[in-house]
């Protein structure tokens, strides 16, 4: 992988530091892949910049400069939205428990417990493990949030749920 | 036997000399393509890049593999299909058409005799970008693959649909696939498969024999298979070998196949691409996915590609080879089987696809728009802007004789018509139109419309009148000779050119 991308000027968000979803080319492998980025003008405004080719025109035969910062690389299978609504399908029908099986991470979170930070190990957990994935898997907690508001919208499951 | 398997075609190219290998890695990135489009405009050596840079698997790149000599286009197809040694233009076209109309049968072979299956990926043992495919141009939207034969379904035949549309390679076993819609795969794609939401399931077959090549790029009949009519070609039946993922058959001698399926209601970008225009060709298009489930391969692949644009002018490429050595002849033999009396027709060697010249007898008035009707109506009329008619006696391989042709016998004023009035489909790769007068990119089909020409060359004179044209010769002669031509080298002067005697 290379430092240095392309994307085409269509694919940009209207606003710059916008984090979106972009397919773009890497310049070196000319692999081309989409990832969630932020983009900027000034690559001081970004934590990890690095320079994007914006191709543009009929025959993108002119381009300009930016910067990217890649926040999480969306793998070429996307994600499969059908097996998040058949987990999300089966989690109505079975334990919401978690179960780590780890001496070493059960000392740690009642550590943040005893220590205040958290009322529960439960609470702890649920608060890092989504705050990791909202750090690192983005796209993935975007778009369990579609298939969890599409699934609520459901108007048969919304009579059933009514009903009871 | 003729040249049954890309390995054998490419000893043939050696064997004459015709072929150039590169020992030391080249960059897939520009420079096999640069080194190719040298080799074609000056009409050198066909080469073969034996060491890629940063490829995972031993892999070859070929540079335009099937082009022919500039002044001979045909000859080294020629050769492949074992056809006699030195044959015009007129001979070869005769000859290929022979062929073409004793078709074979092809022959299924076991998948442990079939090279093609030396090497089996399937799944997430899949890595597209283990290929070494080439970055052709700058400026092009990726990195590919665009001298294959896309095989797909065909309700009509049990061997299925051949044809050729250019891939752009994304990812590890993602690609797009520039599927115009008016074609007849892409047309099975868009009104069969994707409005049921199904998967077409397509093979992209790479370094094939040359009758399968050359197939590919004919205009075969609906409900006709491409590999009947390579068996007649090749004067033996194509050995085909069942893919591993789906029910296609794919040639079995083949260096690289990969199956999988084009998806529906899925698009990526595809383009920009130098097309064989001759020029660099945006925006770029959402065009339907291609999803690869299996690569199968011998396990030193060699992988062709074309320098697409360097087939214009001069130049040779693949592809402006296969249509004047492959796509000309079945022309030739469609028209004539549809009745009209055409003896040859050939794409303009300058412009690859855009110009036809048809070399026809004109039996009544009315024959020559008729002719183009029938000719825009059925073959694949997206690539084609006009034709220029000839008599049958002008050889359309000659410029010169056409130029020839269009200044003496085109009269501007009646012998120049538009056809279609600016409603034809027109593939969107030409440059003369702007992207608003070529229509919305975003759908996955060709929205482009033009109107279609063509320029009647053919001469004004009766039939019957060849006397007259007898009369002139010998008047020319005698002119000639008065002015101090030997008489020896004229055919009509009785009196050996002494006019004293």
């Amino acid at each position: 992988m290379s430092n240095h991308y392309i994307t085409a000027e269509e694919h940009l968000p209207n606003e710059d530091l916008t984090e979106t979803t972009l397919q773009i080319t890497d310049a070196e492998t000319k692999r081309i892949f989409e990832a969630r980025v932020r983009i900027a003008r000034d690559p001081d405004e970004l934590t990890d910049p690095r320079p994007l080719r914006v191709v543009a025109g009929p025959h993108e035969d002119v381009s300009e400069e930016r910067y990217v910062e890649l926040i999480d690389e969306i793998d070429s299978e996307g994600i499969d939205e059908d097996r998040l609504r058949r987990l999300a399908r089966e989690q109505e029908m079975t334990s919401n428990i978690v179960n780590t099986r780890s001496d070493d991470l059960k000392v740690v979170l009642r550590y943040l417990v005893e220590s205040g930070q958290y009322d529960s190990t439960a609470e702890a957990l649920r608060e890092i493990s989504f705050q990791y994935l909202a750090e690192n898997r983005p796209a993935l907690l975007e778009t369990y949030e579609d298939v969890r508001t599409e699934f609520e919208a459901d108007p048969l499951r919304r009579a059933l749920t009514d009903g009871e | 036997m003729s040249a049954d398997s890309f390995r054998k075609y490419l000893r043939l190219l050696e064997d004459e000399d015709a072929l150039v290998s590169f020992a030391e890695s080249v960059s897939w990135d520009l420079e096999a393509s640069a080194v190719t489009t040298l080799a074609n405009r000056t009409d050198g050596e066909i080469p073969i890049f034996e060491s890629v840079e940063e490829t995972t698997i031993d892999a070859a790149l070929v540079g335009d593999p099937y082009r022919g000599p500039q002044c001979r286009p045909w000859e080294h197809l020629a050769r492949a299909f074992e056809l006699p040694p030195g044959l015009s233009g007129a001979a070869y076209y005769e000859a290929v058409i022979d062929r073409l109309r004793s078709p074979r049968e092809p022959r299924i072979v076991d998948r442990n005799a079939a090279p093609c299956k030396d090497v089996v990926h399937t799944g997430t043992d899949v890595d597209l970008l283990s290929i070494p495919w080439p970055y052709i141009h700058r400026g092009d939207g990726g990195r590919y693959s665009n001298l294959h034969t896309v095989v797909g379904p065909d309700p009509k035949t049990r061997w299925g649909h051949w044809s050729s549309h250019r891939m752009m390679i994304h990812d590890d076993d993602l690609a797009s696939l520039l599927f115009l819609a008016g074609e007849q795969a892409p047309n099975l794609y868009y009104y069969e498969y994707e409005p049921r939401e199904e998967p077409m399931p397509v093979a992209v077959v790479l370094g094939t024999e040359p009758a399968v090549q050359c197939s590919t790029e004919m205009w075969i009949p609906n409900g006709r298979s491409e590999a009947v009519f390579a068996g007649g070609l090749k004067d033996g039946p194509v050995d085909l070998v069942p893919c591993e993922t789906n029910d296609l058959y794919v040639p079995a001698t083949a260096e690289l196949v990969l199956e999988g399926r084009v998806l529906p209601n899925e698009r990526l970008d595809e383009g920009p691409f130098g097309d064989y225009f001759g020029y660099m060709n945006g925006p770029r298009r959402s065009m339907p996915v291609f999803a690869v489930d299996a690569i199968t391969r011998r396990g030193e692949p060699r992988v062709p590609f074309c320098v697409e644009g360097t087939g214009v002018g001069y130049g040779q490429n693949s592809s402006s080879t296969l249509q004047t050595a492959a796509a000309g002849p079945d022309a030739t033999l469609g028209l004539q089987a549809a009745g009209f009396d055409v003896a040859l027709a050939v794409p303009w060697r300058f412009t690859s696809q855009t110009v036809w010249v048809i070399a026809t007898d004109r039996p009544y008035p009315g024959y020559l728009h008729e002719l183009a009707n029938f000719i825009f109506t059925t073959w694949g009329m997206l690539h084609i802007d006009f034709f220029v008619f000839v008599d049958a006696d002008v050889d359309p391989l000659d410029p010169r004789t056409v130029l020839t042709a269009i200044a003496l016998e085109a009269d501007p004023d009646a012998d120049f018509h538009q056809f279609g009035v600016e409603r034809m489909p027109k593939v969107p790769l030409n440059i003369y139109q702007t992207p608003d007068e070529k229509g919305s990119a975003d759908v996955g089909t060709s929205k482009t419309k033009t109107a279609k020409a063509y320029i009647d060359a053919t001469s004004d004179r009766p039939a019957g009148v060849s006397g007259g044209d007898e009369e002139l010769r010998r008047r020319a002669q005698e002119l000639l000779v008065d002015a101090g031509v030997s008489s020896e080298a004229f055919d009509l002067l009785e009196w050996g050119g002494d006019r004293s005697r």
